[in-house]
């Protein structure tokens, strides 16, 4: 049984309204123990309703939301519980930091979940370390914070309730491409150190190719299909099709091997692209 | 001279701290932009190159140096709305930059506030809106556009203002890929359709391959000024930059530290397929 | 929940009302809400009836949107209706039971009120409907325009009122996703004493605050940029212009006037056992 899975879930804006949109349209998805997941779709695909259906804040029209095989909305409590167990952490951080301190903000979590000034103490230690905060700056005032680091002050807010499963939106939208590698490193780390599971919900596959152990691509309101990075990739012109990017390495060997040259066309990064040109400069046929 | 619009000469400024002076966001920058160029200038967060932004057309003053806009100076309060009429800027977050509550009442803002004929204005408008696709959302509400589209009725306010330049600083940074996409298409169709020249702040190493011309900042300072494939050639300095780097040439310095000779165009996927074709046809 | 309140919006479409000077459709309204309340009879009020009806249908707004926008004043109809059914003793009584007597004068008297009140709204929400809030700002404005000379500077409230009405929605977002974002760490913003429901507030306002701040100073760079000066020397794209509908409009208006005085005359006698008790 997985940790959290969703039956024919189904979510409808202003039902019953002239202006009702259907944003998410039985939707079945398995979140296992331990893995990093990624939700790729563009903006209207609904992945931003499921994530919020997930952690309860949003009440589904259809279909339900199942926590070690129990419905989240079973009672008032169980609802309550799931948002600890299920962490969401939104995209803009603006929306979420308000304390005085770095330390009092990441701190807030635990508190709402009635933990002893000590336990509070604790995880607000291990969740900054986990983003990478150091404890000379628990002082600060989270507004004088750049960017990147508002964002990671975040999602410690959200480590610090110690959920098992950790929800991010958006996580590297805007940020440089060092913030944002600061920021796929850490949920790597976390990942690696806890053994519990992370989402990550992206535009674009690239960006969370790296750290991903399973895809799920929504369109339309649905899932449109689910595996490894490697086998989204494979699928690259259905991917291109739905408006989604495709790694510029991919499409250079698309068009080499389309030229007819002995290269194989699946290929993803710079690395197997270096591999395989010396494989064939070497004399090796194709390696389908 | 005559065909430079935009000129820094020997640029510092700093913002002013609570208490103790902050490092300068600037720091003798000298830079010069012609009539009609497309240009990036890339730059991790914090590199100094929203700042230019704001020191383009007079938002910001120099604290050392000059500022000149075809020939005015930004110190000059005299021509201030000479030069902003000039040069435009574009921000980032699209919702702060819409004063009206209807799309077109909003792009009449700035023509309006320079007094300009109303049968003139409404020209104007139309026009501007049709040049950046919005012009069937004309009567529409700001608030109910996407962020994409809201950023373009923001880029068409400022060219009902009829500027000869346009900064945009960092205008994609908050949408997703597709309004990425017709932002930037957005921006083409100005250099290329009404000879506007653009600069265009970002951080996003693809999009700044998209210009003719990058120049890229770190620490306050211009650290590089060239074509994309110049600028693009020495991999691991832009990535000691904290910038990333296309595929494409990551590949061709990864084949070329491997000994592999591999010469031609290298930053384009097809200049890069014609180039690893030799070599591969060779093998 | 906060998106959905309808009432005061505006609905674009291109009809002859919408493109009407605001200035004109702010005193018609104010006419007409005069005159429906001095209408003392059924046949003043169905004419009434019949041209809101009619501006209705030209400003080809949907009727289920007019519909809609009439929820929020149910409840005040229903309560007028009792009263008057309550109360009004005239005319042939129908029913007795306990010490409530109905009558056929109370019921009358009912339903003029529910057509009186009803009407009211619907043309006041048709000036809403059919009028940007930056065209009403404008209409204001030269309404108003003469205090200018009381040292009142207008261009300013103006610009005032237009950033208003057009950050409104943008921060009721913002609120929406500020409580999504504090209930996902736990904030119970629903139940607990006052005194804990006060307290959450800090969360919610804070980042409110703090991202308003930050947007008014975007917001002045970017007004900057577009050569803003308080409004000194600044034209309008749509001037306000008295054009032929306006005249045609204000032509109507005269004879709608003329046409209640005359009803009200003319069919006020039968009429006035129930008529003249309005005052409530």
């Amino acid at each position: 049984m997985a940790l959290l899975q969703t039956e024919n879930l189904s979510y409808i804006y202003g039902e019953g309204t002239p202006f009702c949109v259907t944003a998410l349209d039985k939707v079945n998805i398995e979140i296992e123990k331990g893995e990093i997941v990624a939700v790729i779709g563009h903006t209207g695909s609904g992945k931003s309703t499921l994530m919020q259906l997930l952690n309860g804040l949003l009440k589904s029209t259809a279909g339900r939301v199942l926590i070690d095989g129990e419905d989240i909305r079973s009672s008032k409590a169980k609802t309550l519980e799931t948002r600890f167990r299920v962490g969401l952490c939104f995209q803009y951080p603006e929306y979420q930091l308000f304390e005085n301190t770095v330390y009092e903000d990441i701190a807030f979590g635990p508190k709402n979940m009635g933990l002893s000034e000590e336990e509070v103490d604790k995880r607000v230690r291990v969740a900054a370390k986990y983003v990478g905060i150091p404890e000379y700056a628990f002082k600060t005032h989270p507004f004088d914070l750049s960017g990147g680091e508002k964002r990671r002050v975040a999602i410690a807010g959200v480590i610090s309730m110690e959920p098992e499963i950790l929800i991010l939106d958006e996580p590297t939208s805007g940020l440089d491409p060092r913030g944002r590698e600061q920021i796929l490193e850490l949920i790597k780390n976390y990942r690696d150190r806890t053994q519990k599971s992370v989402v990550v919900v992206s535009h674009s596959m690239n960006d969370v190719a790296k750290i991903a152990s399973r895809v799920i691509v929504m369109y339309d309101s649905k899932v449109l299909m689910t595996g490894s990075v490697q086998e989204i990739f494979d699928q690259s012109e259905k991917l291109s099709e739905i408006g989604l990017s495709v790694p510029q390495i991919t499409e250079v060997f698309a068009k080499l091997h389309a030229k007819g040259l002995p290269v194989s066309e699946k290929i993803y990064t710079t690395e197997q692209a270096f591999l395989e040109i010396k494989r064939v400069l070497k004399g090796g046929g194709v390696n389908a | 001279m005559a065909d430079i619009i935009l000129k820094f000469d020997n640029v510092t400024f700093r913002y002013d701290g609570d208490e103790t002076p902050l490092p300068p966001a600037v720091e003798n920058l000298s830079l010069e932009i012609k009539k009609g160029e497309f240009v990036a200038i890339l730059g991790h967060n914090g590199s100094g190159k929203s700042t230019v932004a704001k020191l383009s057309n007079g938002l910001v003053i120099p604290e050392s140096g000059d500022v000149y806009v075809n020939g005015m100076n930004t110190k000059n309060e005299n021509d201030d709305f000479k030069i902003k009429q000039t040069v435009g800027v574009v921000f980032q977050n699209p919702d702060n930059q819409i004063v009206a509550t209807i799309v077109e009442e909003d792009v009449a803002f700035g023509p309006e506030n320079l007094g300009v004929d109303p049968a003139e204005i409404r020209r104007r408008v139309d026009e501007a809106l049709k040049i950046v696709g919005m012009y069937k959302y004309r009567l529409h509400e700001p608030h109910k556009l996407s962020g994409g589209q809201k950023q373009r009725v923001a880029i068409a306010g400022i060219i009902a203002m009829q500027p000869q330049c346009i900064v945009f600083d960092e205008p994609t940074a908050m949408l997703d890929p597709e309004g990425r996409r017709d932002v930037m298409n957005a921006m083409k169709r100005l250099n290329k359709e009404l000879g506007i020249t653009v600069v265009f702040i970002t951080h996003y190493m693809e999009e700044a391959c998209e210009a003719e011309r990058i120049i890229v900042m770190d620490d306050a300072r211009l650290v590089l000024d060239g074509t994309p494939e110049e600028i693009f050639s020495d991999v691991n300095y832009i990535r000691s930059l904290g910038l990333d780097v296309p595929q494409t040439c990551a590949l061709a310095q990864m084949l070329k530290d491997d000994g592999i000779e591999i010469s031609g165009e290298l930053l384009s996927v097809d200049g890069l397929v014609n180039s690893l074709a030799k070599i591969l046809g060779r093998g | 929940m906060l998106k959905d309140i309808t009432i005061g919006q505006y609905f674009p479409l291109n009809s002859v009302i919408h493109r009407l000077d605001p200035r004109v459709k702010l005193l018609y309204t104010f006419v007409f809400i005069i005159m429906i309340v001095v209408a003392n009879n059924f046949v003043s009020m169905l004419f009434c009836v019949i041209c809101a009806l009619s501006v209705t249908l030209i400003s080809k707004i949907p009727v289920k949107t007019v519909v809609k926008g009439l929820k929020p004043i149910l409840f005040i109809i229903i309560i007028t209706s009792l009263l008057q059914i309550i109360y009004v003793k005239t005319g042939v009584p129908l029913v007795s039971f306990w010490k409530i007597k109905i009558t056929s004068g109370g019921l009358l008297e009912a339903l003029f009120m529910t057509m009186r009140i009803t009407f009211l709204i619907v043309m006041s929400t048709m000036l809403t409907y059919t009028t940007s809030p930056t065209s009403m700002t404008n209409g204001l404005d030269r309404t108003f325009a003469p205090l200018s000379r009381l040292g009142i500077d207008f261009n300013i409230i103006t610009m005032i009122m237009t950033i208003a009405l057009r950050f409104i929605p943008t921060l009721i977002d913002e609120v929406d996703k500020i409580i999504s974002a504090q209930k996902s760490r736990g904030a119970n913003f629903e139940s607990g004493s006052i005194f804990k429901r006060a307290k959450m507030l800090i969360p919610l306002f804070v980042p409110l605050l703090f991202n308003a701040t930050r947007r008014a100073y975007e917001l002045a760079y970017a007004m900057t940029c577009r050569c803003y000066n308080g409004g000194k020397g600044k034209t309008t794209m749509n001037a306000l212009k008295f054009r032929a509908g306006d005249w045609t409009a204000s032509f109507l208006t005269v004879a709608f006037v003329a046409g209640v005085i005359f009803l009200n005359i003319n069919f006020g006698e039968y009429n006035a056992q129930f008529t003249f008790n309005t005052a409530v």
